[in-house]
């Protein structure tokens, strides 16, 4: 199914060791969900990710000219371990991302590129497999239940132009739940995109804080009112006023969702409590480091958010500093789930480049 | 230029691109017989990486 073209030299020569009986993901049917409802044990979660995380690091090392360099040849015995690998920065990807590819070329069925913050102009392309788009869509459609409903018309304020985009792959998640879709794309004219919400009936939006705020003010305005019940915020930072806003022009809930595109869009999102957004720690390990040191750092303090991908094919990353600052919140969350929660994420302000661990130099 | 299958001259034929549901044409060298074209590599790493890129928003 693959009809893409770049840099298929560079490719080539990345893969050139790829072998089509590698190692598999052995990933699960329910692999990508977001498991909210289910609570394993954190024991449970330790497990299943330090098996992914050898399983993925054998992988790379075998497939990614990239890592194979970077990387250690040993498998880690603990989580803790982690902390002995070497950063991967955007700039890496900028500079070396063919040889990121943990899979031959022909296998990669959407690129994505995205704007890079340190250099004006310049994207980093990131590369999904059919089985990555699916697992997006699988971690989607959990995760979508917190404003969808069955029956029920849900709007996607996303981009929507081409296959594999945000929107189309967030719309087939809402699909497998039996919601209505308005995929309506990004709004150009706030009162048509409200009268178009009103006439479907539109009770739960997903769009980014920006956009939602926009319509709500064009609500106040005089504009549309429509029955919106839910909203599911995402691609941007909303501060508690933004959110407050929402919900009190609509008479909403609010909902937070926190992803990139180097984790195949999604990586945590809120529950009913509203106390945190729960990680996708099944296909996701989340660390915050000092970002000036790159020492770790405890639950509850701030730092720089930095993710293993444990289940991506086409571009696992490894100790991948995203730029953005959280925290690890402590402690149980009031709905019972056993996920860690990350707290308000910020933008790109306080990181400066960290020095990487000893073993970079391995 | 020939293509080494045929041992056929390639000639510069309007080629017809396709990328993420959006189309473009380019001048390619084709041959007349088995109908392969060549892509020059500053073609590939230039003009239709540049295309592409801008075409792979989320």
């Amino acid at each position: 199914m693959n009809d893409l073209s770049f840099d298929s030299m560079d490719q080539g020569l990345a893969m050139s060791q790829q072998d089509s009986s590698s190692d598999s993901l052995s990933r699960s049917d329910d692999s990508s969900l977001p498991f909210t409802d289910q609570s394993p044990s954190r024991s449970e979660i330790e497990t299943c990710q330090l098996a992914r995380l050898n399983a993925m690091l054998g992988r790379v090392r075998e497939h990614s000219a990239f890592y194979r360099k970077h990387l250690p040849f040993f498998d880690l015995e603990s989580l803790e371990q982690l902390v002995e690998l070497p950063f991967t920065s955007a700039e890496d990807i900028v500079m070396h991302g063919p040889a990121f590819l943990s899979v031959p070329a022909q296998e990669v069925s959407r690129m994505v590129a995205i704007p890079t913050s340190g250099t004006q102009g310049v994207r980093k392309r990131i590369a999904c497999t059919e089985a990555d788009l699916e697992g997006t869509r699988a971690f989607f459609a959990e995760g979508i239940r917190c404003i969808a409903r069955p029956g029920e018309a849900t709007a996607v304020l996303f981009p929507c132009g081409t296959a594999g985009s945000l929107g189309r792959l967030i719309a087939d998640a809402l699909r497998r739940i039996g919601a209505r879709v308005l995929l309506l794309g990004l709004p150009h004219d706030p009162g048509k995109t409200l009268r178009e919400l009103s006439r479907a009936s539109t009770t739960s939006v997903v769009g980014s804080a920006r956009t939602m705020l926009n319509l709500a003010r064009h609500s106040t305005e005089g504009g549309p009112r429509p029955p919106i019940a839910r909203v599911l915020l995402s691609s941007d930072n909303a501060s508690d006023a933004v959110k407050d806003e929402i919900a009190h022009t609509w008479g909403c809930e609010v909902f937070e969702h926190y992803g990139m595109t180097e984790t195949g869009f999604g990586a945590a999102v809120d529950c009913r409590a509203h106390a945190g957004m729960h990680l996708r720690e099944r296909d996701l390990i989340v660390e915050i480091v000092d970002p000036a040191t790159g020492n770790p750092l405890p639950d509850g303090k701030e730092g720089e958010v930095v993710v293993t991908t444990l289940t991506r094919e086409a571009m696992p990353l490894i100790r991948y500093r995203t730029g953005d600052v959280s925290h690890i919140i402590a402690g149980d969350c009031p709905c019972g789930g056993t996920l860690r929660r990350l707290g308000r994420v910020h933008g790109h302000a306080l990181v400066t480049p960290g020095p990487n661990p000893p073993s970079w130099k391995l | 230029m020939k293509c080494k299958r045929c041992d056929e001259e390639l000639v510069p034929t309007k080629t017809v691109l396709t990328y993420l549901g959006h189309q473009m044409t380019y001048d390619f060298p084709r041959c007349p017989t088995c109908g392969q074209v060549f892509v020059p590599e500053e073609v590939a790493r230039g003009k239709m990486r540049e295309v592409e890129i801008t075409l792979e928003d989320k």
